[in-house]
């Protein structure tokens, strides 16, 4: 959570990562521990960045969008809620 | 291929991180002995110390080593465990003080600190698990 300046005055802001990393698995049908084998993490790791409870960091961010041959921002998306 | 080779590398510190913790074992005891004869000579006590310092500082470096060799999803469950022990070990510390001038409880030894800090540091290992991978 953290403050941003808005029209009038600061708002308080939940950043909150949304990721497509399930369905780009599921294209190209691939468990969640082969994804994991070829990034470098657990089967843990991907199920945590699935359900959104744990957002990677940028070289395991990078890392995945290289071996889905897409951008990170194609992959990560970032919500701003009020 | 060298017989050390063909061995996973997370077994070879998980086996370093045990081998660590039976020397610090050792090294325990040994200080605590040398220490239990009450010798005058400084020396012989300064010795008493660093040998069991020693142990211990080479159990942490293993367990760092052992941490580090992780993906970074794990790294930051460790992290999460070690800022919750910090904090509830601070809070042991601050109510057995104040328990204890309060002539409620007697003397603390200071062992005790890191048996709560260590033990909160696994529960919190433990929660952190539970929280991310359910």
């Amino acid at each position: 959570m953290y403050l941003v300046a808005r029209d009038h005055g600061w708002r308080m802001v939940l950043p909150a990562m949304k990721n497509l990393l399930r369905v780009l698995r599921a294209e190209r049908n691939w468990s969640q521990a082969e994804l994991g084998m070829r990034v470098g993490v657990s089967r843990q790791a991907i199920n945590a960045i699935e359900t959104g409870r744990y957002d990677p960091g940028l070289p395991l961010a990078m890392k995945i969008a290289r071996v889905f041959e897409k951008k990170v921002d194609d992959i990560f998306e970032l919500e701003e809620k009020d | 291929m060298p017989q050390d080779e063909k061995r996973d590398p997370s077994l070879r510190i998980l086996g370093l991180m045990f081998g660590t913790l039976a020397v610090w074992a050792i090294t325990y005891v040994v200080a605590s002995r040398m220490l239990h004869r009450h010798t005058a000579s400084a020396r012989f006590r300064v010795t008493a110390v660093i040998i069991g310092v020693l142990g211990f500082v080479l159990w942490q470096l293993a367990t760092a080593k052992l941490i580090r060799m992780h993906d970074e999803f794990t790294r930051r469950i460790h992290l999460i465990a070690l800022a919750v022990a910090f904090a509830a070990t601070g809070l042991f510390i601050f109510t057995t003080d104040l328990l204890q001038r309060a002539g409620f409880i007697d003397f603390i030894s200071m062992r005790s600190i890191w048996l709560v800090m260590l033990c909160t540091w696994w529960l919190a290992i433990m929660g952190g698990e539970w929280y991310y991978r359910r």
